[in-house]
């Protein structure tokens, strides 16, 4: 690939990369900056990529550590949003320890793994992370998507272990619900 | 019941289902959660419905 064909390749993957660092660090600015700096790192060792789908994976992981790096520079704001959740969390604990018993019926989604080969689906996935409040969105999209360990979650946002799993879990329950209903119950035949 | 202290609520089997995916659970937690969900096909779905979910999210920008 020639250098201007590679900063085309590069530049081009700018909205996919500003969603999903918006996602997780829910400001424009912060998300702009990651993005950026993630496309100058790109830029400056690009000539060392020649596959286009090698070249997306490699930048990807690129802006998993800015960041992760942005999470550190503006840890004190995170952290509060993390604790406001966490305050949250006992309550709703309490919560459904008095109807321990009622959950709705889940659907039998049938082969999930069907719809990675749907452009749509990863969409409404996104659509449904963005949705949720922000400190639970960033706490799952933590272990999740940048797979860092909980210990190393509960440090960076600076909560317990016991809210950080609570946390993960209410991500998991509201994510799998809204799948649910924007996804599989109404899937339309492929 | 002599066993009613291994049973446990669909609650609480779905925290358990979503705790195995960030820490190790105790002996205990894997016996309950083993025995509720032999017992519970809504919790079985939600068992692969979460596994489905982290490899799902894994894949977004690949």
């Amino acid at each position: 690939m020639d250098v201007a064909s590679l900063q085309r390749a590069v530049a081009e993957l700018r909205p996919t990369l500003l969603r999903i660092a918006r996602v997780q660090l829910r400001n424009d600015t912060w998300a702009e900056d990651a993005v950026s700096e993630t496309l100058i790192s790109a830029l400056e060792g690009a000539e060392r990529f020649g596959g286009q789908s090698q070249l997306k994976t490699w930048v990807v992981g690129i802006l998993k550590h800015k960041i992760i790096d942005q999470f550190r520079r503006c840890g004190r704001e995170v952290s509060l949003e993390a604790a406001a959740e966490a305050a949250q969390v006992e309550t709703f604990d309490e919560l459904y320890k008095a109807d321990g018993h009622r959950i709705s019926e889940p659907l039998d989604w049938g082969d999930p793994e069907a719809a990675y080969s749907r452009v749509q689906f990863f969409d409404v996935l996104q659509m449904c992370v963005e949705e949720l409040p922000a400190a639970l969105a960033r706490a799952f999209m933590m272990r999740e998507w940048l797979e860092l360990e909980t210990a190393q979650i509960c440090k960076e946002l600076e909560i317990s272990a016991t809210n950080c799993f609570v946390m993960l879990h209410r991500a998991r329950i509201r994510l799998r619900e809204c799948l649910e209903h924007r996804w599989f119950a109404g899937e339309p035949a492929p | 019941m002599i066993f009613g202290w291994l049973k446990i609520t669909c609650r609480q089997a779905q925290v358990l289902l979503s705790d195995r995916q960030d820490r190790k659970l105790g002996m205990l937690e894997v016996l309950r959660l083993r025995l509720h969900l032999t017992a519970c096909d809504w919790c079985s779905r939600v068992a692969r419905q979460f596994r489905f979910l982290s490899d799902a999210v894994r894949r977004i920008g690949r």
